[in-house]
């Protein structure tokens, strides 16, 4: 036994696997990603699994409740709204709608606060004083308010949902980069680096950017559910998605004129965006102690 | 210290500044005529809006009068209704002001110590307990938490009312315009009953908001009370021999507390947002209910007059908050706003 070779039983996993061995740990986070692949499954396929159109109304079956109620109906799982549409195939498109809706929201705000970020971070002086001042005005400005605004120069519609939400998070992309590329700027690696001629860009591309993805990925993870709940939040006030889209938000404000006896309506596309976006939170914080624990073990 | 009040000074005035040519600049976005935008209606007979509608003035100079009408407290008039927006929105401010105040101090008042017991027992069963609870509580919608709460406890048991600020049948003096303040100083027949009555409209939206809040001031102390105790300072003083009790008074409890004020500065707009959406589902009579009422008759100069104040209120609050957390502790990181 003594003549093994030590060096070849040692484990060296990648950061991605060591990442994925950290997370493994906590089973609720595990738990968490489960459900948030499950949902990404039903957003992509939902369409596929559900015999109906979302705005097909059965005129005959008008707020049928769900299956499992003496009253149901095995025809329409999550029983029927005010229209007679079908409950599950609403829930389907919903997820779709609101959750795609809310990751590229994030999307487009974290490359826009990545790129603002770094030129605030790289640079000094009255340009980078201005891209702050008017970043301080964003993040302290409610995202309501941003919404009501955009709402009454443009109008209403998802897109111009997804643009208030949008401009209310570029905010805090921006801090964390600027705040991370200060710090790494000080940094002997960058020194070298540039001493060996990178320029900036450069540095930032090879340097810097691999370091903070999987700070990015965390903060972006969290910036989603914030999205989801706000995108949701703007359609039940009727100021995002238009009644006729599916979209979780708008379907609780139009189950709320039938919510005496069909609270249902209300009560299970609130339970998607919960679900939902407790999912996000958990894989996020699982995610964000994996990378902790990583570091320090 | 004069020089970090002079800097905060300097900030939330130019902020300020910016925020009103915003508010300028909105009623040339806003679609109709921008003069009518700004007034909220033809003609005027304050001396500012005269100036301001005439033909000769150029923008700068709109914008000169455009401050001055603001500070003269002439803020035009609503589209909707016809009336000056500055009666209005004083009238419906302190609404807003009083659910903050009492669900940010409820969040608070639960908050902190919970998140203390948490930190104190980091990774073990309390702790994993508050924060599964907490991450539960943060994920709701705040609007679908708000119909969960009607729908069982006004609809279902009928054990608290579901809108508004009072019963109509009590008429209480506008005074103060916080509901509860007023009671107390009015003179009138069962103030018990209406200060009871009011608190009843009071519970389900203080909930409603707070129950976010509290989550998030819970994690932010546990995490601030377990970065604490893993620093040298406090091995140190426990090798000493230091008694819990003296090592919790003197050394944690004061530490730990330091970066939850920051915190509470950067949750304000996400409460102003939540603070909005409540009113509107309780029909609470506040500034959130009443802009969103606006934005649906497209009464630009009350969006426009609201959005500013809203922000204006926002931004003194959050400035204060900072300013004086830099005093407390003037070794935290001093450029977190507008550094250069």
């Amino acid at each position: 036994m003594l003549d093994a070779n030590l060096y070849e039983e040692e484990l060296h996993p990648t950061p991605l696997g060591a990442t994925w061995r950290e997370f493994k740990q906590r089973h609720v986070a595990v738990f968490g990603l489960v459900i948030l692949t499950l949902f990404i499954i039903v957003a992509i396929a939902g369409p596929l699994l559900s015999p109906y159109a979302p705005t097909t109304q059965h005129t005959n079956t008008l707020l049928i409740p769900p299956a499992w109620d003496d009253n149901g109906s095995i025809l329409h799982v999550l029983g029927t709204d005010a229209l007679g549409r079908d409950m599950l195939t609403r829930l389907f498109y919903g997820t779709q709608v609101t959750l795609f809706s809310s990751i590229l929201t994030v999307f487009i705000a974290l490359g826009l606060g990545v790129a603002m970020g770094v030129v605030a971070g790289m640079s000094k002086g009255l340009r980078s004083s201005f891209i702050n001042h008017v970043l301080d005005i964003l993040m302290l400005t409610p995202t309501l308010l941003i919404a009501i605004i955009i709402v009454a120069i443009l109008g209403t519609g998802l897109t111009n949902a997804m643009l208030a939400i949008g401009l209310a998070l570029v905010p805090r992309f921006v801090h964390l980069t600027r705040d991370f590329v200060r710090e790494e700027m000080n940094k002997d690696y960058i020194k070298t680096a540039r001493l060996d001629g990178a320029n900036l860009t450069q540095v930032f591309l090879y340097n810097i950017l691999p370091n903070m993805v999987e700070l990015l990925i965390v903060q972006g993870t969290f910036a989603i559910s914030v999205a989801i709940l706000d995108i949701s939040a703007l359609g039940f006030l009727n100021l995002g998605a238009q009644t006729l889209m599916p979209e979780l938000g708008v379907m609780i404000a139009e189950g709320l004129s039938t919510v005496y006896i069909a609270p249902w309506n209300i009560l299970l596309p609130g339970l998607t965006i919960f679900l939902m976006v407790l999912s996000i939170n958990i894989v996020g914080d699982g995610l964000r102690s994996a990378l902790r624990n990583r570091l320090t073990h | 210290m004069i020089r970090t009040l002079i800097r905060y000074f300097n900030l939330t005035f130019l902020t300020l500044l910016i925020l009103v040519m915003l508010s300028f600049g909105l009623a040339y976005f806003f679609p109709g005529d921008p003069i009518t935008n700004l007034m909220g209606a033809n003609k005027l007979d304050s001396q500012p809006f005269l100036m301001l509608s005439s033909q000769q003035t150029n923008i700068f100079m709109q914008f000169w009068y455009y401050v001055q009408a603001l500070l003269a407290g002439e803020w035009g008039v609503s589209f909707a209704t016809g009336k000056p927006l500055y009666q209005d929105i004083m009238r419906l401010l302190p609404a807003t002001l009083e659910l903050s105040i009492y669900a940010v101090t409820i969040a608070l008042i639960l908050g902190i110590p919970l998140g203390f017991l948490a930190g104190m027992n980091y990774h073990k069963k309390i702790d994993n307990i508050f924060m599964s609870s907490s991450m539960i509580m943060y994920s709701f919608p705040v609007f679908w938490l708000a119909l969960l709460l009607i729908l069982l406890i006004s609809l279902q048991a009928q054990w608290l009312p579901m809108s508004g600020r009072l019963s109509l049948l009590f008429n209480v003096p506008h005074y103060s315009g916080f509901i509860l303040v007023d009671i107390l100083v009015a003179d009138i027949e069962n103030k018990r009953f209406a200060f009871n009555n009011a608190v009843q409209h009071l519970i389900l939206p203080t909930l409603s908001v707070s129950f976010i809040a509290f989550a998030v001031f819970l994690r932010t102390t546990r995490r601030s009370v377990a970065d604490v105790l893993e620093t040298q300072y406090i091995k140190s003083a426990q090798t000493r021999g230091l008694p819990a009790k003296t090592i919790f008074f003197r050394h944690v409890l004061r530490n730990a507390l330091l970066p939850v004020l920051p915190i509470l500065a950067v949750q304000i707009s996400t409460l102003v947002t939540n603070v909005m959406i409540v009113e509107t589902i309780f029909s609470w009579p506040g500034i959130g209910d009443w802009l969103i009422q606006a934005i649906y008759e497209r009464d630009y100069p009350a969006i426009r007059t609201g959005m500013l104040l809203v922000s204006v209120v926002v931004v003194i609050i959050t400035m204060s908050l900072e300013c004086i957390s830099q005093l407390i502790d003037p070794t935290r990181d001093r450029f977190a706003y507008a550094r250069r």
